[in-house]
């Protein structure tokens, strides 16, 4: 919470942002590749969701309707890849690109050409990850990845050149993400205003440092096993190749020490738009911040030492299983912890309900949901059960759709007014969270009873008796998938025009971004505001 | 977490400044952070342990 004591009668614009391609191109402005950054992720976001609505569709009964066993394994695959790699984390970055300097008081990013640089190469990367998808459709193209996004050998090793093209993706991806990061890192460490000390940082700026010192320590590890697999593909080694004396199993390891804190990547800069917009509408400073750090850095650690929970069913041995169980229950301590946090803060506050606090309020609720569902599967008897069910599914779209991109949208309506200095439409807004809330509720909700009943995921066809609830799964993703069209038809007019907004935005705001006319001008913070 | 934030309400210090010593002190800062950081995630990689054990298994195994 801070409080301002002057009017800031600095960043008159000297100049204004470049005209024309040049302008996006050439960005080296926070700002605007925060916006190139946020676009992007709202494109793949409509990628990944069509191919989220194909899938289901195909689902819709039982036997093969829309699409071929291979292709529907494909569109599994690039679903996950695109939303994980090319809609939220993407969109993450471009809310730190665009709050992280003006809630610490910096001018920029501290390195701005990489900051260009580590956008530009998304676009690249979202190409050859299309290419992965296409290349099987042209003669010579081989098989299509049937892999999911897991990419286990040897199916891998198997799959045609889609697979190089999918790898080549991810490396790019990878760098884009660490080259963020350390942009992230840098910037926090070196360019906050004179006086923030790093516990005076708002939640969101420490959940994004947190995410940034995780992707460093994670990413490279999935570059070198996706490398490995490059190299057992075409090079003639035998990393993961049983045949040649690899072990498969070994890529599992490797993937999932990526894998699982990547959960932890898409999940923390959501929680800390939480810690902007609880307060703001409960009108209550944040219930403890210390522990809110505390919880996010064992968070880090903790999630890091807990990725063979995925793997189960691979045959590990009694020791190993029950301290992956035991790690993997520990960490829902400090998880809770935040949600317990964000409760307390909302305790006897004057609260209102605009659009970004119904979302925070129904990503405790639902995001709890999915935690308990994750319990479940931390044990390993009950997981040996659910293992590659319908309702690992549900579990972590629970945890993901709630925990990831419901934070983003609410992020997205807290903060559009300051970006655009408009407001947005309110009325809209509400019906596009209630039909966005009950069409995901309706497409995830029943297929926890899919998974207990035993349907397999991954598989195009099911067994008759799974019908009614994969019917109303369905509906409810099309209702859920549709409602986007919404979210789009609101930025676009909040980009057009609106009623003005203030400075502040909303009456219970604080922070050094508030401190700033909507919109902020093209260079902000040009002079350093004294913290006291 | 209370905090007061002043500003500057001297005119001549707003827009873009010309970068003075302290700003390039800042940006030499910088870079020497981001190469730390850059080449601590290198080594993260390169010393993944399955990756010089299967180096090793490519290295003893060739014919």
């Amino acid at each position: 919470m801070s409080t301002a004591t002057l009017a800031p009668a600095n960043d008159h614009e000297h100049h204004g942002p470049p005209r024309g391609m040049r302008r996006w191109l050439m960005s080296t402005n926070h700002k605007d590749i925060g916006t190139m950054y946020l676009i992007f992720a709202l494109v793949m976001l409509f990628l990944g969701g069509a191919s989220a609505m194909l899938i289901r569709a195909e689902l819709f009964m039982p036997g093969l309707q829309l699409l071929e066993p291979d292709l529907y394994n494909n569109l599994v695959t690039n679903h996950a890849l695109i939303m994980i790699f090319g809609a939220v984390m993407p969109a993450a970055a471009g809310l730190a690109n665009w709050m992280i300097p003006l809630m610490i008081g910096a001018p920029d990013m501290a390195l701005p050409r990489m900051n260009n640089l580590s956008f530009w190469i998304l676009p690249a990367a979202a190409t050859m990850l299309m290419l992965s998808f296409v290349v099987p459709f042209f003669p010579g193209g081989g098989s299509q990845i049937n892999t999911g996004w897991t990419l286990y050998p040897p199916l891998s090793l198997q799959v045609g050149m889609s697979m190089d093209f999918l790898i080549f993706a991810i490396h790019l991806l990878g760098i884009s993400s660490v080259l963020a990061s350390i942009n992230i890192i840098v910037t926090i460490f070196n360019m906050r205003a004179p006086g923030m000390n790093l516990m005076q940082m708002p939640i969101f700026v420490w959940t994004w440092l947190v995410t940034a010192f995780l992707l460093i320590l994670v990413v490279p590890v999935l570059a070198g096993g996706v490398t490995m697999l490059l190299f057992d593909r075409h090079f003639g080694t035998s990393f993961f190749n049983a045949a040649g004396g690899g072990d498969p199993v070994l890529f599992q390891h490797l993937f999932w020490f990526f894998g699982h804190p990547e959960v932890y990547v898409l999940i923390l800069p959501s929680f800390g738009v939480l810690a902007s917009i609880i307060p703001t509408f409960a009108r209550k400073p944040l219930f403890g911040y210390k522990s809110l750090v505390g919880s996010m850095i064992a968070i880090m650690f903790i999630g890091m030492v807990v990725w063979a929970h995925h793997q189960y069913t691979i045959g590990m041995s009694l020791a190993a299983v029950s301290y992956f169980m035991i790690g993997t229950i520990i960490i829902s301590i400090p998880v809770g912890l935040m949600v317990f946090n964000y409760i307390a803060t909302m305790w006897r506050g004057s609260m209102t309900f605009e659009t970004p606090m119904l979302f925070a309020v129904a990503i405790l609720l639902m995001f709890s949901f999915g935690g308990l569902t994750g319990i479940m599967l931390a044990v390993v008897p009950a997981d040996m059960q659910y293992h590659d069910s319908m309702f690992v599914v549900a579990h972590f779209h629970y945890v993901l759709l709630p925990g990831a991109v419901f934070g983003l949208f609410a992020g997205v309506f807290y903060w559009l007014p300051k970006w655009t200095g408009n407001m947005y439409d309110e009325r809209l807004a509400k019906i596009f969270f209630w039909i966005n809330v009950i069409g995901f509720n309706l497409t995830f909700f029943p297929q926890h009873f899919l998974g207990l009943a035993g349907m397999p995921r991954r598989i195009i066809d099911y067994n008759i008796m799974f019908t009614e609830f994969n019917m109303v799964s369905s509906v409810g993703a099309m209702i859920f998938g549709l409602s986007h069209l919404l979210l789009l038809y609101i930025i676009i007019k909040t980009i057009r025009g609106g009623k003005p907004a203030s400075a502040r935005v909303w009456e219970g705001a604080n922070g050094l971004e508030w401190e700033l006319p909507s919109p902020p001008p093209f260079h902000s913070w040009t002079t350093a505001p004294q913290i006291k | 977490m209370n905090r007061t934030i002043e500003m500057s309400n001297d005119k001549q210090h707003a827009g873009i400044q010309p970068r003075t010593a302290n700003d390039i002190e800042r940006h030499k800062r910088n870079i020497r952070t981001a190469w730390a950081i850059g080449l601590f995630a290198l080594l993260v990689m390169l010393t993944s342990i399955p990756f010089w054990q299967g180096l090793y298994r490519i290295a003893t195994s060739a014919n």
